[in-house]
């Protein structure tokens, strides 16, 4: 059991909105602003449980965040409400400047096929098809001609590093190469906000860490705006921002020291 | 988007070959019996209405006979008098009664058979087997659908007296005599030596085709015995007034009803007039029919086969489709985070359901395609091995609508487990092992 002063801290932290205030391009809107996001299950049983408590945070554009914190805290849940996979059970989100937590779903496919780019721990490419078509299917979706897309799949996977995989299916791809092409498929819509929930988990360091590089590439050479989920200690001190979420609150906020 | 979707259900598809194949298989045996009976119903219909065509479907037989209350094993009656014959007086009484429905009376009676030579041919090398027969007026009108004439003309109306010796034979005959010249056998003269030794001079006047069967009962082709046809009132007077032949006992007669006729209830009331003119005493019956009832019987018998089979086929693709639809679900159930990754690649709803009932649709094509080629197979061999000597005509209509059906079945049963897949919760999906 919490003893009564721990638990004052949470409850003050929630009163704070991560990131406001950090500077940013006069006039831009933040890609995400989330205010107190509530996240329960159950809800309406006698076991409701109540997952993020409160969440304020602000998200601006180029920047690369991570987010640490203990296994169960919450984190993978914030992902995918930011994600727009999933909807808080209170609070407000707005991306780029709209309000979306009562958009239609819809909607919410359009906004998560064209702004929204995921990379899985587990990869989750598509099986039976190619890396190619794996990384032109977000670009299907979005009804983009065959001809582009193509095109296109073919830049992203050679920027990757994965132009002689092109035609090979996931079942002939090592865990690396599995998640370069998912990174490339991630950036097929050219999104504003890449998505990364522990893509370096299943990953030995050595392959985790050339992971790691194309973030920093995307981040840097092609100014994405990155949040990335991970338990790896070395690799979030790497991010400018570090977030600590805790037992569904974020619990601190600090540079990452070997942040560029 | 639609190629992707038809390649994605392909790709899916040669995955698990087995599977696919088994659950297609019910709809290739439904859709395969179906095909099958409606080839070979088409078959038949197509053959009887050729038949209807040449046997007259506008023609009404009429028999007479014993009675049905005649007993046929007495042997104290006098069967030397029992003579079943239409007499000249019914006839006329006939065709005053129906003058709107009776075109033409047709009457034919065999009479003796023979060999009929030309004169100063070598009679070992140019002669043919003949069997007489005599033709009324109408017999030509009414039999003109399986009866024509090929070289020469018919008779003409004055030509049809005892005295007439004239004649129409057929090609056999221009073979034999005439070295198939059917041209220059019109008009020359033949001699025909009747089995009691004598003999008739009758020119030709035309030569006739006919569809009718010709029975081959001699050694050679050569040999073969065709038809000479002559005036009826020449062949009855060369038979011999008392002779107690089908001349003087006609016993089936022919009438072609004009054209708007109801064959069917004519028949009918034919028949009943005609036994109404018997003596109330009578040991006779008439007897009438005609084709447009038996092909009209037979079409009927074929329709309730059809329909049996039909039931048989639709209860097969139910099955088939209740197949498809669990297999759907099993592939959708182990799909499942494939569909969360789609959605969150931004798929809607509605692109998901979308693919997985265009999977639905193409199983269920593939195995109709299937099913149409078995089907053809089937209905093909059925009618050349079965009902041989018919051509088989397929049914395109039924074709197309099998593919119809297939493409129904997927739809419908492919629905159900897409609308599920489509409405799957994406984090749900993801988070499936
Ligand atoms: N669908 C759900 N139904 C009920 N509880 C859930 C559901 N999803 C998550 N939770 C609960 O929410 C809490 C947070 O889970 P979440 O997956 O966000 O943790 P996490 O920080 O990502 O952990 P990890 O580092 O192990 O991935 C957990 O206690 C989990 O049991
Ligand atoms: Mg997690």
């Amino acid at each position: 059991m919490p003893t009564e002063e721990e638990k004052i801290l949470p409850e003050e932290t929630a009163e704070i909105n991560y990131g406001a205030d950090a500077p940013h391009e006069e006039g831009t809107d933040p890609v995400i602003s989330l205010h107190q996001i509530v996240k329960k299950y159950y809800i309406g049983s006698e076991n409701e449980l109540e997952v993020l408590h409160g969440i304020s945070l602000t998200i601006w554009p180029g920047e690369f965040t991570s987010i640490v914190g203990e296994s169960g805290s919450g984190k993978s849940t914030l992902m995918n409400i930011i994600g727009l996979l999933d909807r808080p059970t209170s609070g407000t989100y707005e991306m780029l400047g709209t309000e979306v937590s009562d958009l239609k779903d819809k909607d919410l496919s359009y906004i998560r096929g064209r702004q929204i780019g995921f990379v899985f721990q587990t990869y989750n490419l598509i099986p039976r098809i190619s890396a190619l078509k794996n990384v032109e299917v977000p670009m299907m979706y979005a009804r983009i001609p065959q001809k582009e897309r193509t095109e296109k799949a073919e830049a992203l996977l050679e920027m990757v590093g994965m132009q002689d995989r092109m035609n090979h299916n996931p079942d002939e791809l090592s865990g690396g190469q599995k998640q370069r092409v998912a990174i490339a498929r991630a950036m097929a819509n050219d999104p504003a906000l890449i998505l990364a929930d522990e893509p370096t988990g299943a990953l030995d360091s050595k392959t985790g860490r050339l992971i790691m590089d194309l973030f920093h590439r995307l981040h840097e050479e092609n100014h994405k705006t990155l949040l990335l989920i991970t338990h790896s200690q070395p690799l979030a001190e790497e991010t400018r921002r570090i977030l600590t979420l805790s037992d569904g609150r974020i619990i601190g906020e600090r540079r990452g020291t070997n942040a560029s | 988007m639609l190629h992707e979707n038809v390649r994605l259900a392909f790709v899916s598809m040669a995955a698990n070959k087995l599977r696919t194949f088994l659950t297609m298989l019910g709809i290739i045996i439904g859709i395969a019996a179906v095909i099958a009976i409606m080839t070979v119903g088409n078959t038949l219909t197509v053959a009887n209405q050729q038949q209807m065509a040449t046997f007259g479907v506008n023609n009404v037989e009429c028999y007479i006979g014993g009675s049905d209350s005649l007993d046929y094993s007495n042997e104290d009656f006098d069967w030397n008098n029992f003579h079943p014959a239409f007499t000249e007086d019914m006839l006329r009484k006939m065709i005053a009664q129906f003058p709107e429905e009776i075109e033409a009376v047709g009457i034919s009676a065999y009479g003796q058979s023979g060999k009929a030579t030309v004169q100063g041919k070598n009679q070992d090398q140019y002669y043919a087997n003949v069997s007489m027969v005599g033709i009324n007026p109408g017999y030509m009108d009414v039999n003109s659908s399986s009866m024509t004439i090929t070289a020469g003309r018919n008779f003409r109306s004055n030509e049809l007296t005892a005295d007439s010796w004239y004649c129409l034979v057929d090609q056999m005959l221009v073979s034999n005599l005439f070295d198939g010249d059917a041209e220059s056998a019109v008009g020359k003269k033949i001699t025909v030596s009747l089995s009691h030794d004598t003999a008739y001079e009758y020119t030709i006047v035309g030569v006739y085709s006919s569809n009718q069967m010709q029975f081959a009962d001699a050694t050679s082709v050569k040999d073969m015995q065709t038809n000479l046809i002559v005036p009826f009132q020449n062949a009855k007077a060369v038979a011999g007034e008392d002779s107690q032949d089908s001349f003087n006992y006609i016993s089936d007669i022919t009438i072609l009803t004009k054209t708007g006729t109801d064959v069917i209830s004519f028949t009918t009331q034919l028949q009943d007039f005609m036994n109404s003119q018997l003596p109330s005493d009578t040991l006779y019956q008439v007897s009438c029919y005609n084709n447009a009832e038996w092909i009209e019987e037979s079409n009927k018998s074929l329709r309730q086969m059809t329909l049996a089979i039909t039931a048989i086929g639709a209860i097969a693709l139910l099955v088939g489709g209740i197949g498809v639809m669990n297999i759907m679900t099993v592939s959708i159930m182990e799909r499942t985070r494939e569909i969360g990754t789609r959605k969150a690649l931004g798929a809607r709803n509605s692109d998901i359901r979308l693919q997985f009932i265009t999977e639905a649709i193409l199983i269920c094509l593939l195995g109709g395609i299937i099913g149409i080629a078995a089907g053809l197979l089937i209905g093909y061999f059925a009618c050349t091995k079965l009902l041989a000597g018919y051509t088989v005509t397929i049914s395109w209509m039924s074709v197309w609508a099998a593919f119809g059906i297939s493409f129904a079945i997927g739809v419908f049963f492919g629905f159900y487990p897409a609308n599920k897949a489509a409405r799957m919760d994406p984090i749900e999906a993801l988070r499936y092992e």
